[in-house]
């Protein structure tokens, strides 16, 4: 059979099978150039990398590896949303190390520099509208939350007759919250922080109703950061850019406190209200506090054992 | 082969019938089409399309989630007479309400499903591929109960229907240690779903012990309500006989559960009421608002009223027999405690929320269009489950084609 | 303080009304060097060149030269909180636009009388409600230092040696950490910032400011449009029964 007549000699088997496994591997080539391309299919991810956070595994599961591709992962994201370049990192908690947090009521004067400066530090959506702090303003004589108001726009603070009562998560060492996660997302880090798996959350908010002191918020919708805000140190399980559908809440500034910086909300506070430190260490401000003055917990009785602590004067 | 056979029977047997019925699937087809439409903006723009937030954490899905594990949970209601007291009426209706179960733990679960942030991840919660917390989470538990629930709602009646389809008689040995663990599930469904509310001394108007009473309670009187409703529409639209006695006996255990259900609501006034305390904040914001807000006030009342007409109607005997007054008391007990155990009971306990703030909830019409889709979908369910279990309980349905007219009686044991 | 995350935004800042030629300057801000406009250019360059010359010194954060960080480790009666963490402290002296004081003081003789002062110092003495006088902390014999009641000399970077002089436990509390502020990190060396950072000495309360705005509420919605419930207070009850004669409302 000659086989330079291809136009006249009948396609046999052979032929089939080559053009099949030529379209194959054309096709194949395809498929893996196109899981490198960013499509609107998977949210302006790469396939692979929507596949690869999909199957991603509980951060307390994975390997280094994988760790490591999760950074990534979380990096490129970023980059993809907000055309920012972050870092991502996964600094482990620091070796005999508590922490513990105190706040002086009677240097609070109400100023919100705290939640500003937790806004802007922590990457939260300006459209999700989450603020990990808030601040109560009481009437002096009482101390019953339900008389607090939470929207105090006066010209100036401290408002005569009135104090004021920062809340955040108070870091509880029994905290409801992660008994109360079905899918164990949210646990106590050996540093005493509660943390969350941002990318194992499945979104139920059972822990936002087993919270007594209404620390952690909800991304309704998706974070929106001006990138020009976007702050790009960040830790995973700190203030990486979050999707929407998870938890979130305050966790000690984990990017900065495991390399020894103060939290943002302590740096922002003008008065020096605010006091951090390890509990661990007898020599440290936050023991000499709680050792000291007269200190209280918000809602003692309900067994949380908060590390978190007011005091005065 | 003949399973196979017994789902393609089942199936043209769903899908089959007169143009009432067509238009009956066709009117909750399209209401599932659009809470499913509605529910696609959900995964698009997320949960803001809701009118949930960060204060009321847990809105009309939950609440609806809340009622409808109750309503699974009162199958036990024909249940326990058909196989523990031997009451033949019951037993000839008793898969009818099984099937009801499966319809509302489905509702449930999908409520459960659509309220979640990431449903994709869902998988998470699986025993060893995801991080599955329990027994510490109440939310792991619900999972583990409705689940279970669901396989023994249809695992029964599916080994009863299938082997009454290959013309024999189910084994009443095999099946019953099966109901009776069904009787102590059914209970305690409702009881873990309880407790995933009271568990929580953050939320201190769930924090009760009574919450798990309560619930069984109230389910116990709604639940019979529809299925008395329900059944008395089976009598009507399907050749399958239900006796008046077996709606006799539902009516009056309603009765009891209705009484012992507005008993508790007094019980919860009276302890939160006479020394109010901080504690008393939901309460008083549900039942007199709190300062200048009170949008709740309406609907706990009207629930209270229904309740109530609902309960002297079903006291004196002469209504309760009629079937007019019955359905009435049916349809408000239903409402009546439809309202009070959902946005009644899910909502108030985030108003005030743990920091005192008063910030109310209402939900936004997508919201309620999904949930009626929900609804749609699990009467669909209902309804097409129903069928071939109908035609196969009377004898029209066997592998083998029967002999000559069948008789009901010769079938139901 | 500028922070990277939130800044002071005046209010209780060192604040030295500079009048010369009628020209009317406030300064409220730490920068490190501030510069003031519309003063004579001579008091400028040599003002600035006397900060230029003091901040080589100040780098560390200490008064002068090699001395102990803490000046309690001087010839001071006063010996500190040996137990306490140690500490650096961040140096004022050259936010102090005026310093140093001798260039001016030198030629004028030391009085203890409290009298209307007319100066380039607008100052507003609002310290201890008229119990104190310039004198208090100003010392006599070294015009450019601060003295404690004993007369010892202190340094205005160590200003808090003569704060303490009365307000001794506020004093304590600040070398444990339980008052103040502490720059930057949590563990480690401690560089504190001076109380005359946050109080100005001559008018130390901590003056009104506006708050950040109030929190959002979330996308989509408003916030409540109600009062907040704040039932009347115990005496207030008991007020107005004793003056109506019937029992208040709760």
């Amino acid at each position: 059979m000659n086989t330079e007549d291809d136009d006249t000699r009948q396609p046999t088997f052979d032929d089939a099978r080559r053009r099949f496994l030529k379209g194959l591997g054309v096709g194949a080539a395809g498929a893996v150039a196109a899981a490198s391309l960013p499509t609107p299919a998977w949210g302006g991810q790469t396939l692979k990398d929507a596949l690869g956070g999909f199957f991603q595994k509980h951060y307390q599961k994975m390997s280094p590896e994988e760790v490591q591709a999760a950074l990534e992962r979380v990096e490129r994201r970023a980059k993809e949303r907000f055309g920012v370049d972050i870092n991502c990192e996964n600094t482990p908690p620091m070796e005999g190390v508590v922490f513990g947090y105190a706040i002086n009521l009677s240097r609070c004067k109400g100023y919100r520099e705290c939640v500003a400066g937790c806004v802007k530090e922590n990457n939260q959506g300006r459209d999700s509208q989450v603020q990990y702090i808030r601040v109560l303003e009481l009437k002096k004589g009482d101390f019953n939350l339900e008389h607090s108001d939470h929207y105090y726009e006066h010209e100036t603070v401290p408002r005569d007759g009135h104090f004021y009562l920062p809340v955040q998560c108070m870091q509880c060492d029994d905290p409801p919250c992660v008994k109360a996660c079905p899918v164990e997302a949210t646990w106590m880090e050996p540093d005493g922080i509660v943390v969350i798996d941002y990318d194992w959350c499945i979104g139920c908010r059972y822990c936002m109703a087993a919270c007594p002191y209404w620390a952690r918020h909800f991304n309704w919708t998706n974070p929106q950061i001006p990138a020009e805000e976007l702050n790009p140190e960040t830790h995973y399980l700190g203030n990486r850019p979050r999707p929407k559908g998870v938890v979130e809440k305050c966790h000690f500034c984990v990017q900065r406190t495991r390399k020894g910086r103060q939290p943002a909300c302590m740096e922002a506070c003008p008065t020096g209200a605010r006091v951090f430190g390890n509990l661990l260490d007898p020599k440290s401000e936050i023991r000499y506090i709680l050792e000291h003055k007269t200190v209280f917990r918000l809602k003692e009785e309900l067994g949380t054992d908060p590390k978190f602590w007011y005091y005065s004067d | 082969m003949k399973l196979l056979r017994f789902f393609a029977d089942s199936l043209r047997e769903m899908f089959r019938g007169p143009p009432g019925y067509w238009a009956w699937l066709g009117g909750l087809a399209m209401i599932v089409a659009v809470g499913a439409w509605n529910y696609l903006d959900q995964v698009r723009d997320g949960l803001v399309i809701t009118g949930m937030s960060d204060q009321v954490s847990w809105g009309f899905y939950i609440a609806n989630f809340a009622f409808l594990v109750g309503i699974a949970a009162a199958a036990v209601l024909l249940v326990i007479p058909a196989y523990l007291f031997d009451r033949k009426d019951v037993k000839e209706v008793v898969l009818v309400g099984e099937g009801m179960a499966v319809a509302a733990v489905v509702m449930a679960m999908t409520f459960v499903t659509l309220d979640l942030g990431h449903p994709e991840r869902l998988w998470h919660a699986l025993p060893g591929i995801g991080r599955f917390n329990f027994p510490h989470s109440l939310l792991a538990w619900d999972i583990v109960v409705l689940s279970g629930y669901l396989v023994l709602n249809i695992a029964i009646p599916f080994y009863i229907l299938f082997t009454r389809y290959r013309g024999h008689e189910p084994n009443f040995n095999l099946y019953f240690p099966l109901v009776v663990i069904a009787m102590f599930w059914a209970v305690s469904i409702h009881t873990v779903t309880a407790f995933l509310f009271s568990a929580n001394p953050s939320r201190p108007f769930w924090h009760t012990a009574l919450l798990g009473p309560r619930f069984i309670a109230s389910a116990f009187a709604s639940g019979p309500a529809l299925i008395i409703m329900v059944l008395q529409a089976v009598r009507k639209f399907t050749d399958y006989p239900v006796s008046q006695s077996v709606i006799d006996l539902l009516a009056l255990i309603m009765t009891f559960a209705l009484q012992i259900s507005v008993f508790f609501v007094g019980v919860e006034l009276f302890t939160d009421f006479y020394n109010e305390g901080a504690h008393a904040a939901s309460i008083h914001y549900l039942f007199l608002g709190i300062g200048d807000f009170g949008a709740l006030r309406p609907w706990i009342w009207s629930a209270l009223t229904m309740n109530v007409t609902a309960m002297i109607i079903l006291m004196i005997h002469p209504l309760r027999r009629n079937i007019v007054t019955l359905n009435i008391a049916c349809v408000l007990a239903f409402i009546g405690i439809w309202i009070e155990k959902g946005m009644g009971l899910v909502i108030p306990g985030f108003i005030p929320t743990p920091l005192g703030e008063i910030f109310e909830y209402t939900p936004t019409g997508k919201e309620l269009l999904i949930t009626a889709g929900v609804w749609a979908l699990g009467v669909l369910v209902f309804t097409l489950v129903t069928r071939p279990v109908i035609a196969i309980q009377v004898g029209r349905l066997r592998y083998e084609k029967v002999p000559g007219p069948a008789q009901v009686k010769d079938f139901i044991r | 303080m500028q922070t990277e995350t939130g800044g002071c935004r005046g209010g209780f800042c060192l604040a030295i009304r500079v009048r010369s030629k009628g020209v009317h300057v406030t300064h409220d801000s730490f920068a490190a060097s501030p510069v003031c406009r519309g003063i004579s250019s001579r008091v400028r360059i040599f003002a600035l060149s006397v900060a230029a010359l003091w901040s080589c010194f100040a780098v560390n954060g200490v008064a002068a030269g090699d001395e102990p960080q803490d000046a309690t480790q001087r010839q001071l009666h006063f010996k500190g909180y040996p137990d306490a963490p140690s500490f650096q402290v961040l140096p004022r002296r050259d936010d102090l636009f005026f310093y140093p004081c001798s260039q001016c003081h030198e030629f004028m003789e030391a009085s203890d009388t409290v009298r209307e002062l007319d100066s380039p110092h607008d100052i507003e003495l609002d310290h201890g409600g008229g119990r104190l006088w310039c004198i208090q902390c100003h010392s006599m014999d070294e015009r450019d230092m601060l003295w404690t009641m004993l007369k010892e000399p202190v340094d205005f970077d160590e200003a808090y040696i003569v704060c303490g002089g009365c307000h001794a436990n506020r004093q304590r509390d600040w070398y444990y950490g339980s008052h103040g502020k502490r720059l930057e990190v949590w563990q480690g060396e401690r560089v504190l910032y001076n109380c005359t950072h946050c109080h100005d000495a001559h008018s130390p309360s901590i003056k009104p400011r506006a708050p950040v705005a109030a929190p959002p509420v979330r996308a989509g919605m408003e916030r409540p449009d109600g009062e907040v419930h704040r039932p009347e207070s115990v005496w207030q009850r008991h007020e107005a029964v004793q003056q109506g004669g019937t029992a208040g409302e709760h």
